[in-house]
């Protein structure tokens, strides 16, 4: 087909055999003039997964993992965990240029990790094998080009970090000023050609050809090692993904860890002071415990009988014989009254019944026992041993408490990261070494095609080209073509840098509306984003600004290509998401796709369908399972449009109401 | 398809800050736009072209 491509538009896609239920998304493009989707989906319910499988649908990414383990990682990722299948399927609909359809449908096969290509093109039904685009569309969907336009939060940092030049590489991408290059490298080539086929020689043939094997030598270790350069640039930026993002949960738990610690504290006091107050409650049943008369009024009467009669028997045996054999000599009693011989009698009998000495000594102090316990009323001690109860519970619970703060104090977590962290460190070292010194050596004499440093490798080529310019009785030529491809490199730089101006003067006209509350204004987008006045910005002003410069920069693309978007506006507050809705929907005239969380609902969505008169397809989708019970409910309430039975592992609902109810917060409870 | 009017802008400046013939500039646009739209046919007879107009 020659048709030249100038839009792109996703009309829907299927999943069968993944880690995603097996439905089908529509996207319904009425009149042609439906730009705008809002897919609703609970975290870890397939967004990013869509994001990804959306991308692969335009480039192999995963063709291009050459580490086998990173790569069984990706493939696993997407199979399905709970019916393993040897083969997954993922078809995208697209239109192109509002007419045409195509199928891309990717076979994904999970034993020998590889995707396999096939596209239908037109409305038949008849697969091609391979990734079959019209070469004008193919022309622009180079790896860089998919990663802007399939976005992901990552690319925020991305753009602040000068070492990766990711503004520039960006603009250099979706602006084609590659395009330059491919002209000067034709000028080579063209060189090259020219240089052999020319007959006016002024060295031997085989000394030409010695040179061009030089020559030749040189520019595949030049090729190599700007392979390599591309290579650690990506791979020193996925570390350096992956480094902030441990940055970024070490700091989440070390700041949960001092709460934590707060609350520990908080609960190892809680504990110490329930010991304290059950030792006391302890101690007071003791007490009682030690004096059992305490526990029975029968009881304590009965020992106070017995107290009072050994009172009454309170008289020594010693003292006791000389008192009684006294007495009975005596007339009268020491109450007075007349002793007669009966009386008499009665003492001389009763008289050993008193104690003896011994028994009175232990039996006196038990005696003063009984006279000093008080008479307690049961409901006293009742209460005591109610309250040790209490305090013992006061207890336990306290002690619970301390160990669910103990659990959540995340350590093995931490270590976990901070060996990652040295890890990518350890890493990123070779890397930047490479990056930094190695290619950037300056030349010397002794320099062979075989060093690693670009600077002296395109010295080296200057070289044996000045020489094969001479040889050739090409030099004239050949400086014509220097000419003409320095002429091509200043028109990159200097469009490269206009572009940037212009972008750089869209994003600050916005800004006051979209940062309306810290107007934070960019200076410059030269290798990184930078700001006026200011360092560094917050994580959520940054994304606003990366909203702002991909808006502004996508504009530019003549090809209306799907922006999709993976959680578009998290880290953001309420005025800021209702901004960059109103920017998308004044600014974005190709497609756009976001994948939300509820949360991001609010002051978003509702604010993009008011702006766009509710031209916008607000969908839902989720699995069916006994953990989305819940969510099936909810969906039945709003049946009209909703795919209940169509699917047998999910929902995909199309009613706009539902978009709008759709509640995950109970699916939480009940996991 | 259209090449970023940026594009043209400084293509257009630098010709004539370098005194160039303007059929440089013609080739130059034209084969910018192929290569956009994926194409990039005869390419030693525009560099034969643009060659002929250079005097360095």
């Amino acid at each position: 087909m020659s048709e030249t491509i100038q839009s792109v538009k996703i009309t829907g896609w299927a999943y069968r055999g993944l880690n995603i239920p097996d439905y089908d998304i529509n996207i319904f493009d009425p009149n042609s003039n439906r730009n705008f989707s809002l897919i609703l989906q609970l975290s870890g319910q397939g967004k990013t997964t869509t994001l990804n499988l959306l991308r692969y649908c335009f480039y192999n990414f995963l063709d291009e993992i050459e580490d086998k383990n990173k790569r069984k990682k990706e493939f696993d990722a997407l199979s399905n965990k709970e019916k393993p299948n040897d083969y997954g399927e993922f078809t995208l609909k697209l239109k192109l240029n509002n007419t045409i359809n195509y199928k891309i449908t990717l076979k994904f096969d999970f034993k020998n990790y590889k995707i396999n290509y096939f596209t239908t093109a037109g409305d038949g039904e008849g697969k091609e094998p391979g990734l079959l685009l019209p070469e004008s569309l193919k022309e622009h969907l180079s790896s860089e080009f998919i990663k802007k336009s399939f976005f992901n939060l990552e690319l925020a940092n991305e753009l602040l970090d000068e070492q990766e030049k990711e503004t520039d590489k960006t603009i250099i991408n979706i602006c084609k000023l590659y395009n330059l290059d491919k002209i000067s490298k034709a000028f080579d080539l063209f060189k090259d050609e020219y240089e052999t086929k020319t007959g006016r020689l002024n060295v031997t043939l085989s000394k030409l050809q010695e040179m061009k094997h030089t020559k030749n030598k040189i520019e595949q270790s030049l090729n190599n090692i700007l392979k390599k350069e591309n290579e650690y640039f990506e791979k020193r930026k996925i570390l350096k993904n992956e480094f902030n993002t441990l940055e970024k949960e070490e700091k989440k738990i070390r700041l949960e860890n001092s709460e934590i610690n707060k609350r520990l504290t908080a609960a190892e006091n809680e504990v110490s002071n329930s010991e304290a107050e059950l030792s006391d409650g302890f101690y007071n049943c003791y007490n009682f415990l030690k004096n059992p008369m305490k526990f029975s009024n029968e009881f304590f009467d009965s020992l106070n009988n017995f107290e009072d009669k050994l009172t009454k028997m309170g008289i020594p045996k010693s003292v006791g014989d000389s008192f009684f054999s006294e007495l009975i000599e005596s007339k009268e009693c020491l109450c007075g009254k007349q002793l007669d011989e009966e009386m008499k009698e009665n003492i001389q009998k009763n008289k050993y019944k008193f104690l003896t000495d011994e028994t009175y000594n232990v039996l006196n102090p038990i005696k003063s026992k009984i006279k000093e316990t008080k008479k307690i009323e049961k409901f006293l001690f009742d209460e005591a041993f109610i309250d040790l109860t209490k305090k013992m519970g006061n207890l336990i619970r306290a002690k619970n408490k301390l160990s669910n703060v103990t659990e959540n104090i995340d350590q093995e977590k931490l270590i976990q990261i901070t060996t990652r962290k040295s890890e990518i460190e350890h890493e990123i070292n070779p890397i930047n070494e490479f990056l930094n010194e190695t290619i950037n050596k300056r030349w010397s004499e002794t320099d062979t095609p075989d060093t690693e440093s670009k600077k002296s490798l395109i010295q080296q080529l200057e070289y044996i080209n000045s020489q094969i310019e001479n040889a050739t009785n090409t030099v004239d030529l050949g400086k014509k073509i220097k000419f003409i491809k320095k002429f091509l490199e200043e028109v990159k730089e200097e469009s490269l840098e206009e572009i940037s101006n212009s972008i750089v003067e869209k994003i600050n006209l916005e800004v006051p509306r979209v940062l309306k509350y810290e107007q934070i204004f960019v200076k410059s987008i030269k290798n990184k984003i930078t700001f006026k006045d200011r360092e560094g910005a917050a994580q959520g002003q940054i994304v606003r600004i990366t909203y702002l410069f991909l808006i502004a920069l996508l504009g530019r693309s003549n090809l209306k290509f799907p922006f999709i978007v993976d959680s578009p506006v998290t880290a953001m507050d309420d005025v800021s998401r209702g901004e960059i809705a109103k920017s998308l929907a004044q600014f974005i005239d190709s497609q756009y796709i976001a994948f939300l969380l509820p949360p991001e609902r609010g002051d978003f969505a509702d604010v993009l369908d008011e702006e766009l008169n509710n031209n916008i397809n607000l969908i839902v989708a989720f699995p069916k399972n006994k953990f989305t019970e819940n969510l099936i409910t909810q969906a039945k309430n709003f049946s009209q449009n909703t795919e209940l039975e169509k699917w047998t592992n999910g929902i995909v609902s199309y009613n706009r109401d539902f978009f709008y109810d759709f509640r995950g917060r109970l699916i939480k409870q009940d996991i | 398809m259209k090449i970023d009017p940026k594009i043209i802008e400084v293509l257009k400046k630098k010709i004539k800050q370098e005194n160039l013939d303007e059929q440089i500039y013609l080739i130059l646009e034209n084969w910018l736009k192929e290569l956009n739209d994926g194409k990039d046919v005869n390419q030693n007879e525009k560099i034969e072209a643009i060659l002929k107009k250079i005097n360095v």
